[in-house]
């Protein structure tokens, strides 16, 4: 997991808070917000929800501070608050994950001669990401896009390694199909757009191949 | 989970053992999605949410009780006691919302649910019209079951639920088994039968919360609760179970669900006497738990 700022520190901030010092919480908060922010945004995929899902889990932090035994550095404690309001944000709205986007957000492949290609890059790869179940694309988020070991992720979302690696194996299984054509452009056609039969997410027909 | 979201050793994931999926990828496949996943660009939160985190947490400094004087409290509570507020605070009033299929039931319907018994602590509620709640409900696995079940749909058991034996108990709950609900003698008096369960069911130390039984008076005063609850789901979903107790110490009615994404699971949502209010459900928790 990322170290910095150092866990020692956070601890110390932690226990300030604790003891009354009306800083403390607001510092680690500012520690930690941008990686609460992505990991959020990411795993929900949605900037209102993201927001919604990082103000309550820093304010059930702070709230419920007192209850850090020490067990795990201050950054885990507060990703796994977070990550848990995200996904319980997913399960209380009932979030399709497979739900079609709208026609005119599917994905098409990248044309590479686009001048804003690398943004566009950017744009189909969390528009795929946002397809995956949410337990598989907070373990992607996680490991892959913020740089967490497996170890800690399964901190953070409370379950053993071996399914943070299972749910990640999965989870870049899915994406590939949507992501190929970045590696290579002549397979742009085959890639299927999100919603309709043979896309990730959709069933496929018994006995058909899964890639 | 621990009760305070802090990290410890996990010992099971049953939603990663049913997850369907494709098959493995190569390691070049898989080291390429990640490549592609990893050099997205980083993203910094928004002044503005920044400030608006920074302003709610300046508000609860002068609003609340000072973290000491919560983690005092919380030090004399039991090992396995929930702490003031978890991450499933999440307020139901945010977002886009559908109509749920319980504000739209029809007036006489909800009426035909009426109080069967009511003595001590426990009351039965159950359809009077033939029909049980769930008969508006979709033909989810769920609501099948619901539909199907004769117990009790609300209870009053003040049960000392916690997080440890939580999968247990509800699991009990639905059956209706003899350590939450003793089986009603045949021809006992509803005063016996509640004797009965109360002495077989481990209850809270204190006297069911008054909200509590205000808000599970009839099944008219839960509606707004359960609506709460439901908010966002694509229909109605009549609950298996509905109880009233505590949940590690603190008031909190138990609502059963089917589950929603899992057929061999229940949705249970635990939440506070505030249910309903203002159209929130005043969530302490929510658990998928696999049907026994």
């Amino acid at each position: 997991m990322p170290d910095e700022p150092t866990p020692a520190d956070d601890r110390a901030l932690l226990a300030a808070h604790l003891a009354g010092d009306p800083e403390a919480f607001g510092e680690l908060v500012r520690r930690h917000r941008d990686r609460l922010w992505a990991v959020a945004l990411r795993t929900l995929g949605d900037p209102e929800d993201a927001a919604d899902a990082v103000q309550n889990g820093l304010i059930s932090a702070y709230r419920g501070a007192s209850t850090y035994r020490g067990e795990a550095a201050v950054t885990t404690w507060l990703h796994r608050i977070v990550v848990n309001a995200c996904l319980d944000l997913v399960r209380r709205r009932k979030t399709r994950d497979a739900d079609p986007l709208p026609d005119d957000e599917r994905l098409h492949p990248a044309d590479p001669t686009d001048a804003i290609a690398d943004r566009d890059t950017a744009m189909v790869i969390e528009q795929a990401l946002a397809t995956l179940p949410a337990e598989q694309r907070a373990a992607l988020v996680l490991v892959d896009v913020q740089g967490y070991s497996v170890q800690d992720a399964a901190l953070v979302l409370d379950c053993p390694a071996g399914t943070v690696k299972s749910r990640c194996s999965r989870g870049r299984a899915r994406l590939l199909p949507l992501l190929e054509h970045l590696r290579n452009p002549d397979v742009a056609s085959d890639v299927p757009p999100l919603g309709v039969e043979g896309a990730p997410g959709t069933p496929r027909p018994e006995g058909g191949a899964q890639r | 989970m621990t009760e305070n979201n802090e990290p410890t050793a996990p010992d099971h994931d049953l939603a990663a053992r049913r997850e369907p999926g494709p098959a493995a990828l190569s390691e070049m496949d898989e080291a390429f999605v990640s490549r592609l996943l990893a050099g997205l660009p980083d993203r910094s939160m928004p002044p503005a949410l920044a400030a608006r985190i920074d302003a709610a947490l300046a508000a609860l400094d002068s609003a609340e009780v000072s973290p000491a004087q919560v983690g005092d409290q919380q030090a004399s509570m039991p090992a396995a006691a929930e702490p003031a507020a978890t991450a499933t605070v999440v307020p139901f009033t945010d977002g886009p919302r559908r109509t749920s299929r319980w504000r739209s039931l029809p007036a006489l319907q909800v009426a035909a649910v009426a109080v069967l018994v009511v003595a001590g602590g426990v009351v039965g509620v159950r359809a009077l019209s033939g029909q049980s709640p769930s008969a508006g409900a979709n033909t989810s696995a769920g609501g099948a079951a619901a539909a199907s079940s004769a117990k009790p749909v609300i209870t009053r058991s003040n049960r000392a639920y916690t997080a440890t034996t939580l999968v247990a108990d509800v699991r009990t709950l639905v059956a209706g088994g003899p350590s939450l609900y003793a089986p009603a003698a045949s021809g006992a008096s509803p005063l016996a039968q509640t004797a009965a369960t109360v002495a077989a069911a481990p209850t809270a130390t204190k006297p069911l919360d008054p909200a509590l039984r205000a808000l599970t008076a009839s099944s008219r005063t839960l509606g707004p609760c359960v609506t709460a609850i439901e908010d966002g789901l694509a229909a109605y979903v009549a609950p298996i179970a509905i109880d009233a107790g505590t949940y590690n110490g603190k008031p909190a009615l138990l609502v059963v669900l089917p589950g929603s994404d899992d057929p061999t699971a229940y949705d249970v949502w635990i939440v506070g006497p505030a249910c309903g209010t203002n159209k929130d459900a005043a969530l302490i928790r929510y658990q998928s738990v696999p049907r026994g």
